[in-house]
């Protein structure tokens, strides 16, 4: 009976533990995110000053800005999102990404299709690999949604091995896979930052009017 | 004057295109390179050859940490300023066993990371206030204290006269003792400071600022 009780107390203060940490490292990556970001505003608006006499620069400038600030705001609120979520599953990272595209992508007209496999549903991560999850799986809409002007995004997620599989696929006008290197951007760097801090491997393969398609696979645990 | 030539690691895009922006033209710092992550510094440096590499700490891959680790194996003349959000001070205190110059924090003004590349280029070791507090704070709670040797009050005041360069004769008649007992402390003091001369005992409370 004693035995019982000191089992429960240890597996809750664990618990607590984890809870503990994965708030932490939350808390450190919104605080280096959003610092970095607020820094980069500071260094811009002084550009700013030194080229107001050149309309192009200051047009240029502000508007970076203005992305940056947008940016940040958007990633609070995934942020404090994953802080929120107490449910271990990818059920709420469904749910988000719905409510993302329903938003985003639906006054538009671009139609988009989200399958999340029954077994998919089941896998257990932590907050804070499901909000790298879930800002790789938007940034990879966003990039289709700017660059390739289609009209279907479909996302979808599987398992097998211990693996989590999920792939953004467009049917807009794609590019050819030599050009992948040169075509850089701010997009698909955080894409491949993201998937390298949760150890994840990432992908992006395209052809030339054959849409583009973002891959990426996850190992996750099993407890 | 010749500029400043400055490479940049940063895993945060807005961040390297923002100091491209206000060093375009700048009159004393010129980027020469931004990168993303710092698995390739060593080679990045060797052949690009910068006076002042500015680094990020908490980047996914290699942290800026080990790469400077990495730098100064490879380029060890060439001085790293580390740049970073945090005023933590482990990653301070590793940044510098590291062998970085110097810390400078994001949020500092322009003006401020500009004076503290050109000290890191000039040789010195530019610290924004806190972090230097923190540094130093570091040093002096592992330099011990006098409590943690054990002196008494009374062996406490003979080190005090000796580090005001009074002989033990003096001591003893400052004191109100004894010659003799003024050797008996002394011996007490040797033995709980583990040295062997009178010289080393002031040293020891100059070094560690007993007295002030």
């Amino acid at each position: 009976m004693l035995a019982y009780f000191m089992y429960k107390r240890k597996r809750k203060l664990e618990l607590v533990m984890k809870l503990e940490q994965t708030r932490n490292a939350i808390s450190r990556d919104l605080h280096d995110d959003i610092g970095s970001s607020l820094s980069s505003i500071t260094r811009f608006s002084e550009a700013l000053q030194n080229t107001a006499d050149d309309q192009e620069s200051v047009k240029n400038l502000s508007r970076k800005i203005q992305n940056i600030s947008s940016d940040m705001n958007s990633k609070m609120s995934d942020i404090v999102w994953s802080l929120n979520t107490e449910d271990e599953s990818t059920e709420p990272l469904l749910e988000r990404l719905q409510n993302y595209c329903a938003l985003t992508l639906a006054p538009i007209d671009v139609d988009y299709d989200i399958q999340f496999s029954e077994a998919s549903t089941q896998v257990k991560i932590s907050p804070h690999v499901m909000k790298d999850i879930y800002l790789i799986l938007k940034e990879a809409i966003n990039n289709s949604l700017k660059h390739s002007g289609a009209s279907l995004i479909q996302v979808q997620a599987s398992v097998s091995n211990q693996q989590l599989c999920l792939t953004v696929q467009d049917n807009g006008r794609g590019f050819a896979q030599h050009h992948l290197p040169t075509l850089g951007g701010k997009g698909l760097e955080s894409m491949q930052q993201r998937a390298l801090k949760i150890q994840g491997v990432f992908s992006m393969e395209s052809e030339p009017q054959k849409g583009c398609r973002v891959r990426f696979v996850f190992r996750y645990r099993i407890n | 004057m010749e500029k400043i030539r400055v490479v940049l690691f940063d895993d945060n895009y807005d961040l390297r295109e923002s100091l491209l922006a206000v060093f375009k033209n700048h009159a004393s710092i010129e980027v020469i390179g931004c990168y993303a992550h710092a698995k390739e510094a060593p080679e990045i440096v060797l052949s690009s050859q910068p006076d002042v590499v500015l680094m990020d700490i908490n980047m996914p891959g290699l942290n800026g940490i080990d790469a400077v680790k990495k730098l100064k194996k490879t380029a060890p003349n060439i001085p790293i300023l580390m740049q970073t959000v945090f005023e933590d001070e482990q990653n301070i205190f590793n940044a510098i066993t590291a062998g970085a110059s110097g810390y400078i924090l994001k949020s500092s003004p322009t003006s401020k990371l500009v004076q503290a590349i050109e000290e890191v280029h000039y040789g010195g070791a530019p610290f924004s206030p806190g972090i230097a507090r923190k540094v130093l704070g570091f040093f002096q709670t592992q330099s011990p204290s006098k409590e943690e040797y054990h002196l008494q009050p009374r062996e406490m005041e003979v080190i005090e006269y000796l580090v005001k360069g009074l002989s033990y004769k003096q001591i003893a008649a400052k004191m109100d003792i004894t010659y003799t007992t003024v050797r008996f402390h002394m011996k007490n003091i040797y033995a709980k400071l583990h040295v062997a001369s009178m010289t080393e005992v002031v040293a020891k409370a100059l070094q560690n600022k007993w007295f002030r």
